[in-house]
């Protein structure tokens, strides 16, 4: 697909130029994708792991919490829950990958967790609650990750895009015009000799 | 905004026991779920987990933020047996990026 451009020998120039430049473009941003594409590829089998062992962790503990609500009565759990002091907050940095904002979280704890008698509760009630305070770090360093595999993978997605205009559209249209002006050139050259060889004939004729 | 950054959102007997971590925990029954989640993002939350029974229902805020660094929406499993939604969405995210389905079971 040729560009829409006059052939005259300024924009061949032009033409050398931006050629050049979108080449250059195309390797960076080649490389960019290779680098995210290896990054992404590193998230991926940690995610995994992590959210697999997340599952199971989770599924035990929850299935001691249920044991504990079905051993104590009704309004226990809740009562015992209400009186967790614990405060979690979190904070919030910002690291850079390839120009990505990538979040990255620590947490700040206070408080208790627990803060409720022993008499009304069950002991599996202590362990599904520790286990859980357990979790949650884990469950941070999930969230950090699959934020970071969001973004890159939104990130791959673009530079894709942009490699791919660049390799099949724009780089082969600016070098098929730098030719299609090439040979006009050398025609209108030609012509030019013809024209000049034709006259220099007539005059010679006419002598 | 002490303590508030992290939040939690489910059905109540599912995230009960998160209220051990000191986190906000928001209670909400189907169909109530996107506008807690939208409240719970213009109130600051930083991280929000929710399980992943409403994964579906927040499919709209979950394609709004993706692009973005803050606020962090995650699934996490309702501890009802495995439902492999969350990994899916993985999946889905990754295939869509690379062209190709690395994220390959091991089975």
């Amino acid at each position: 697909m040729k560009l829409d451009i006059p052939p005259t020998r300024m924009q061949l120039l032009y033409l050398k130029r931006r050629g050049n430049v979108a080449r250059r473009g195309h390797k960076l941003l080649k490389d960019k994708q290779d680098e995210l594409m290896r990054r992404i590829l590193e998230f991926v089998y940690r995610i995994r792991e992590l959210r697999l062992r997340i599952e199971d962790e989770l599924r035990s503990a929850f299935g001691y919490f249920y044991f504990a609500s079905s051993k104590q009565a009704p309004k226990a759990t809740d009562e015992a829950l209400l009186a967790v002091t614990k405060e979690i907050d979190i904070e919030y940095e910002a690291k850079r990958i390839l120009n990505l904002k990538i979040p990255k979280f620590s947490k700040k704890i206070s408080g208790q967790l627990i803060g409720y008698g022993f008499l009304s509760t069950s002991g599996d009630l202590d362990l599904a609650l520790m286990k859980i305070d357990q979790l949650i770090s884990r469950l941070l360093e999930l969230a950090e990750l699959e934020k970071t595999l969001e973004l890159l993978a939104n990130e791959i997605e673009k530079t894709r895009r942009r490699v791919n205009a660049l390799e099949y559209i724009l780089i082969p249209a600016i070098y098929e015009t730098i030719k299609f002006i090439n040979l006009k050139l050398s025609e209108i050259e030609r012509g030019d000799l013809t024209r000049l060889m034709r006259v220099k004939e007539i005059v010679r004729s006419k002598l | 905004m002490s303590g508030k950054t992290l939040a939690i959102v489910g059905k109540r007997e599912t995230v009960m026991p998160f209220l051990a971590t000191g986190a906000r925990v928001v209670y909400v029954k189907e169909g109530e779920c996107v506008e807690m989640v939208e409240k719970l993002i213009k109130e600051g939350s930083k991280i929000i987990l929710f399980t992943e029974e409403f994964i579906e229902e927040l499919s709209d805020i979950l394609a709004k933020y993706r692009t973005e660094t803050l606020p962090c929406l995650i699934p996490i499993p309702s501890g009802r047996g495995r439902t492999n939604i969350a990994i899916e969405r993985i999946r889905g995210v990754i295939k869509k990026a690379v062209g190709a389905d690395i994220f390959l079971e091991e089975r």
